[in-house]
């Protein structure tokens, strides 16, 4: 009976072997066989096991060796093929650099966010504490970073969990410096903060630095701007509220970590109290329905899980609900590595991006990619009926399909390595403008710096190349060699003609979708910013009256010749956040109507040139319109139920149970918010209480002394140390479009960048396709053809494809603007097909400008210089 | 002169002395019993590829028979400058070992 070697040693050396190997296995099992024999079947399995065991290095070694060969094969291969189609080759990597350098921007940033507060103890333990509050007056929800300032004590006090938890309340002031106000942002806190966190210290004691009111440490950073000159520890700050001792100075954080509660200044915790007693209007922190100031940070105790401590903040929640709540509360532990790109929160804390940013990004990043891989696609597999000869020979020759497939991926790999050190050229030099943009603001680390960036960008290219290379590998490497190598011509449908055609739609529906979505949303920018508010807020600024006298300050002012008129308003009108959460009903009617509510004077209306559709404005000469009098725009007229204007004066309006109020006056609509929002019932009120914005109107010119003239008025009769806080109320309005500009000019640049990368890809196949066609145009134009006729025949195909994305194109943006545009913009630009023909006509001229050029070329070429070497 | 290692002057000279029947297995035993100590497998293998890339070594696959598993014996046989670099190590030792004076130990 024969005996046979191990079964698994011996696939182990089959698999692994070398093929011109195959002798020394036959060596080993010849001894194996005498072994056999001589020592017994045991033995020699044993002796036969522990020679493959020892041949394992050398065997890794070899097929190192080997693969190395095979890969430094595919290099060379791909090298000379990317040099040998100069024309494709620039085409591809034209188009891949220019489409990289936004993905690469979108990796700096995700992988910065990803680094965010990691250099504390055990990260993964620390939460925060979120709030989900439900708005019972206007039903509206929103999940909120901060919580109850009730919240941690109750916590701390009554359930165990909790290892140590920190409470951080915003603290935003200008400290005065030689007079001059510097801003400070940070937090007010205590000693619990550096027991939770790892922020390290330059100067100070952690735990005794934040213990008595009016302390605090401020940043290196912040010390620097302060004190150029002198010691910043143990000195004072002055803020308008007092002095504060500076206790510590925050030490920077170590080189590539950040932490989204960065701030300037720490101030201790005991010093709102402190305001407080001084009748200083604070964040209260007993008052559980106020819930947007306190940040609630906890450590959790070891083996303690979230879910445990998020059913004692349910326990927390019923026992301080009441009946008569305006806020209804759901809390949730938020993980701190889940703070960046999680959910979208209001009053977030830091330079810290939603989940909403990162689809955003995937979107962009795929709109400036995708026509540059489908370049490729397309262009390479074009290209593949040309190389069809060398893949049959290289299949005849004994390669397997395998091989040929790793062929194309590492072509394609190449060439989007190769594309990448222009990608990252670009990007150094695009991104000064790039900071132009808000989102900036998320480049938080120098990246030049951290090199581990690169390594996810090289990741990135070889993605680029393996997507690239997917359909292309695929394709190719299922030609069948007897049929490429009979004749190319016989090998119909493998030019893949529907697939490219496919691409190429795609490119064209993309390119010319975003055009008209970029044209739409930057004329409708224009438009709001130009947009009639229903008043004049030119030349109009705005001053924070704080607890200054209105009357003996507009006195003041009035007194100098460049001041025009004062007036004065509760809120900055023009762009007030503001819901109509106020109930009130006519003393007709039982159903209350809920109404936005602001406060004027009586200079108000008539400075800023409001329409009066009926009745008056408030005036001194009645005497009581401030107890008892309110104007109503047009839209709180029509909700009361009246037809005409004119009938809702002298109408009496239900404030509550008791109070009772005439409507005076009903003015034309007017934008309170920005265009964004639906108007809404207003209702105004003359409440001398509530005025703290004073808007003053200066004649134009001469802005240095109108200036002074604010400054010398708000000095005579503003109290000791109150600093004068002003902007221009146009500035301000205008400013609430900021993100809607800056989504306009990224839309511009994307679409820009994916029309750009197109129109290459359709030069590309203009070319590829002019050439292979060469004869045919020569023994077309021998036979008396004319020009005109030839480029009608060579970009006929283009002209249908570009049409059909014309139309796709067309109608995927009518069915945005009708689903989405129209639902985020209740006051628009007038659409019409105009519209629709800019965006296209700038991308139709492109392309065809593209087709022309070379099939103009194509077609002039003399039939002699192609017809001679047949 | 070109260096040879112990190993691959007894694999040389164990090819020389095998003659036709110098193979893989054939070679490893001769070597184990000349330096009386267990060879695993690439302690003789990767000096025989390596004294076939210089050209020391030359050879050669026989048709795979029903014995070893159906796979091939790799015959070697030594080139002549194989035989050249065999014959300068030989002469070398004796010139090193040649005319030596006698030596005294004290015991």
């Amino acid at each position: 009976m024969r005996t046979h070697p191990p079964k698994i040693a011996n696939w182990i050396l089959s698999a692994f072997m070398a093929a011109d190997h195959q002798a020394i296995i036959g060596d080993m099992v010849e001894e194996f066989e005498d072994n056999c024999e001589q020592n017994g079947r045991f033995s020699a399995s044993f002796r036969f096991w522990l020679q493959t065991l020892q041949l394992v290095p050398s065997m890794l070694i070899m097929q190192i060796i080997w693969s190395h060969i095979m890969l430094k094969n595919y290099l060379v291969i791909a090298w000379r093929n990317i040099r040998k189609h100069k024309a494709f080759s620039a085409i591809n990597i034209i188009g891949l650099a220019i489409g990289m350098p936004v993905c690469l921007l979108v990796i700096i940033i995700v992988h910065q966010q990803r680094q965010m507060d990691r250099f504390h103890h055990a990260p993964e333990d620390i939460y925060r504490v979120i709030t989900n509050a439900a708005d019972k007056t206007i039903g509206y929800r929103n999940d909120v970073a901060s919580t109850p300032g009730k919240l941690l004590p109750a916590l701390r006090d009554q359930y165990s969990g909790i290892e140590t938890g920190v409470q951080l309340s915003s603290f935003y002031g200008n400290a005065l410096i030689d007079n001059q106000p510097i801003a400070l942002r940070g937090f007010y806190t205590d000693a619990a903060f550096f027991e939770l966190f790892n922020f390290p210290l330059e100067k100070g004691a952690a735990n005794t630095a934040l213990t008595t009111p009016y302390s605090a440490i401020i940043s290196r950073e912040a010390a620097q701007r302060l004190f150029p000159d002198a010691p910043a520890y143990g000195n004072t700050l002055t803020f308008s509220f007092g002095e504060v001792k500076i206790t510590g100075i925050l030490a920077d954080l170590p080189d590539g970590e950040w932490s989204h509660l960065a701030a300037d200044i720490l101030v201790s915790q005991a010093t709102i109290a402190a305001l407080g007693a001084r009748g200083y209007r604070v964040p209260d922190a007993n008052d559980w329905q106020y819930h947007s100031t306190f940040y609630t940070y906890l450590r959790l105790a070891p083996q303690t899980s979230p879910d445990e401590i998020e059913k004692h903040l349910a326990a927390i929640n019923q026992a301080n609900l009441r009946e008569s709540d305006r806020f209804v509360y759901h809390f949730s532990l938020q993980a701190l590595q889940d703070i960046p790109f999680g959910l979208e929160l209001v009053n977030k804390v830091g330079r810290v991006m939603e989940n909403f940013a990162l689809y955003l990004f995937l979107i962009i990043g795929t709109i400036v990619m995708l026509p540059a891989v489908f370049n490729y696609i397309s262009l390479t597999v074009a290209r593949s009926l040309k190389r069809a000869k060398e893949i049959g020979i290289r299949k005849v020759t004994g390669a397997k399909r395998s091989q040929i497939i790793v062929q194309f991926f590492v072509e394609s790999m190449i060439m989007a390595l190769l594309s990448l050190l222009p990608a990252t050229l670009i990007l150094y030099w695009l991104l000064p403008y790039f900071n132009q943009f808000d989102f900036a603001e998320y480049v938080v680390i120098d990246w030049t710096t951290d090199y581990s960036i690169y390594l996810f960008f090289i990741g990135f290219a070889l993605l680029v190349g393996l997507l690239a290379g997917l359909i292309p590998a695929f394709s190719i490497s299922s030609m069948k060699p007897v049929s490429i190598l009979r004749g190319i011509s016989k090998i119909k449908g493998f030019s893949a003609l529907p697939l490219r055609k496919v691409l190429l739609v795609i490119q064209f529906t993309l390119a010319i979708f975003f055009m008209t979505i970029t044209n739409l949303v930057y004329q409708q920018v224009q438009f709001m910013m130009n947009a009639d508010y229903g008043f004049n807020m030119q030349n109009v600024l705005s001053v924070d009256l704080q607890d200054t006298s209105y009357d003996r300050f507009r006195e003041a002012l009035l007194s100098h010749s460049g001041i025009e008129s004062v007036s004065a308003t509760s809120a900055m009108i023009g762009r007030v956040y503001a819901f109509p959460d106020f109930p009130v009903r006519l003393a007709t009617s039982p159903d209350p109507q809920k109404m936005v509510r602001f406060s004027i004077d009586n200079y108000y209306l008539d400075d800023f040139g409001y329409v009066f559709l009926a009745g008056r404005n408030f005036s001194d000469a009645f005497g009581s319109d401030t107890a008892s009098a309110v104007i109503i725009n047009e839209t709180a007229a029509r909700r009361l139920g009246f037809t005409q204007p004119g009938d809702a004066i002298g109408q009496a309006l239900l404030f509550g149970e008791n109070q009772e109020k005439r409507i005076i006056g009903v003015l034309k609509d007017f934008h309170y918010s920005r265009l964004h929002t639906t108007i809404a019932p207003v209702l105004l009120e003359w409440q001398p209480a509530d005025l703290g914005k004073v808007m003053v109107r200066i004649q134009p010119g001469n802005l240095p002394e109108r200036r002074h003239a604010i400054a010398s008025a708000w000095g005579k009769t503003s109290a000791e140390g109150r600093l004068l806080n002003y902007q221009f109320l146009d500035d301000f309005v205008l400013g609430a479009y900021n993100d809607s500009r800056d989504i306009a000019t990224f839309l511009a640049i994307i679409s820009g960048l994916a029309i750009f990368i197109s129109c290459l890809g359709l030069l590309g196949m203009v070319i590829y396709n002019a050439e292979t066609r060469m004869k045919e145009i020569g023994i077309r134009k021998v036979l008396g053809a004319s020009i005109g006729k030839l480029v009608m025949l060579l970009s006929r195909d283009f002209i249908i494809l570009l049409t059909i994305a014309i139309v796709i194109a067309s109608s995927l943006a009518s069915l945005f603007i009708a689903n989405v545009f129209m639902a985020q913009f209740t006051y628009r630009i007038s659409l019409g097909p105009l519209l629709f023909l800019s965006g296209i006509s700038i991308v139709v001229i492109l392309a065809v400008s593209t087709i022309a050029f070379q099939t103009l070329r194509a077609a002039a070429t003399n039939p002699v210089a192609v017809l001679r070497n047949e | 002169m070109v260096p040879l290692t112990r190993i691959e002057e007894i694999i040389l000279l164990s090819v020389w002395r095998l003659q036709g029947d110098a193979y893989g297995l054939a070679i490893r035993r001769h070597a184990t019993e000349l330096l009386n100590q267990q060879l695993s497998v690439s302690a003789v293998y990767i000096p025989l590829e390596r004294l076939k890339k210089r050209g020391l070594l030359r050879s050669w696959e026989s048709s795979p028979t029903e014995k070893r598993g159906g796979r091939r014996k790799r015959f070697f046989a030594i080139t002549k400058d194989g035989w050249q670099a065999l014959n300068q190590l030989r002469h070398m030792q004796q010139k090193a070992w040649d005319n030596l004076p006698p030596l005294a130990f004290e015991d």
